[in-house]
């Protein structure tokens, strides 16, 4: 049991109990993206060197060591999201708002800023699927899907929090987030993708990119609020 | 380090010796309860509270940040970083991208 017995906590508090929560989310997506991920992965790499693009190309790494990549990889991303959770967490709750509250808060705006909105605005590619834009002008616009996801989220939440909670208010939010979403899948540009992979292994790999990541940021909300949870019971009693 | 109470967050407020109660019947200090006069006797004085909440804010500023260097390093970084780091020893290779090349494709970040 982590020692959270007061109502603001401190930033270092709020990193213990988000590198526990990181664990949670890594441990709960890690075995779906090695078993699923990786049979779309082996089998896109497999069509990516069997085209002319990717043919006769020396990879510096296998494919076992890539997938020690991928369990690296995710767990130093765990490690990442959890300074920067803690730190927005610490930087947003402010003095007011129970621990738990605000985890949920913040981790329910990474879910919809992280994995929903660049799914939506910017869908992921697999190995040897090209794309007709340069990576830097990608890459720019996935952290400008990400940027529009905190925007649209923190505008809810403001919303929300001065309007009351009632139905009404959740329906109007919820359009105008909509909405805002909508505008922006019109204003962004097609990735103009090749047709190296079939339609639906494409559409495959990105059903299992998208639950992959629900997965490692449900994990985190939920095991983060699951730690949370004693303090507020604590301070109630 | 005496004890603290409940709600101090983990932090001593004020100067000299903190207040403990006497225990009845070990003589040990104790804890004392929120119910406790003593408990008002933990505020902070403005500077002090200031001084705290500066060291703190730049420290959730510093983890924000060196988060968010990791997660460049193992989602964004094509021989920036890397390179330069390693580029003597491994070549400029792009061995971050190349490492973490499923990790990248999974989390949806532009990898190729």
């Amino acid at each position: 049991m982590l020692p959270v017995t007061s109502a603001r906590l401190t930033p270092s508090e709020w990193l213990r109990v988000a590198l526990v929560a990181a664990l949670g989310g890594v441990v709960l997506a890690l075995p779906f993206q090695l078993t699923l991920g990786e049979a779309v992965l082996d089998r896109a790499v497999a069509a990516e060197h069997g085209s002319a693009h990717g043919a006769g190309v020396a990879e510096l790494f296998s494919r076992t060591e890539q997938r020690g990549g991928l369990v690296t990889g995710q767990l130093l991303i765990g490690l990442g999201v959890a300074f920067v959770l803690a730190g927005a967490a610490f930087l947003l709750a402010g003095a007011r708002g129970a621990p738990d509250a605000v985890w949920v808060r913040v981790s329910g705006g990474a879910v919809w800023a992280v994995a929903i909105v660049p799914a939506v605005l910017m869908p992921p590619l697999p190995p040897g699927v090209e794309s007709e834009l340069a990576l830097g002008t990608r890459q720019a616009l996935y952290l400008a899907a990400i940027a529009l996801g905190v925007v649209t989220y923190a505008f809810a939440a403001t919303l929300l929090a001065t309007r009351g909670r009632g139905w009404r208010e959740v329906a109007a939010a919820s359009l105008l987030v909509a909405l805002g979403l909508i505008a922006a899948a019109m204003l962004f540009p097609d990735q103009g993708v090749s047709d190296a992979l079939a339609a639906a292994e494409l559409e495959e790999f990105r059903l299992v990119s998208l639950v992959g990541q629900l997965l490692f940021w449900g994990g985190i909300a939920i095991a983060g609020f699951l730690v949370l949870r004693p303090a507020r019971i604590g301070r109630v009693v | 380090m005496p004890s603290l109470p409940p709600g101090a967050g983990g932090r001593v407020w004020g100067r000299g010796p903190a207040p403990t109660l006497p225990s009845a019947s070990s003589g040990v200090s104790q804890r004392p309860d929120a119910s406790s006069h003593l408990a008002a006797a933990w505020r902070p004085n403005p500077v002090q509270r200031g001084i705290v909440r500066w060291a703190e804010g730049l420290t959730a500023a510093a983890y924000f940040g060196f988060g968010t260097f990791l997660l460049y390093l193992v989602l964004f970084d094509q021989g920036q970083v890397s390179d330069v780091v390693l580029g003597s020893v491994l070549g400029h290779q792009n061995v971050l991208h190349e490492f973490f090349h499923d990790g990248r494709h999974l989390a949806n970040a532009p990898c190729h």
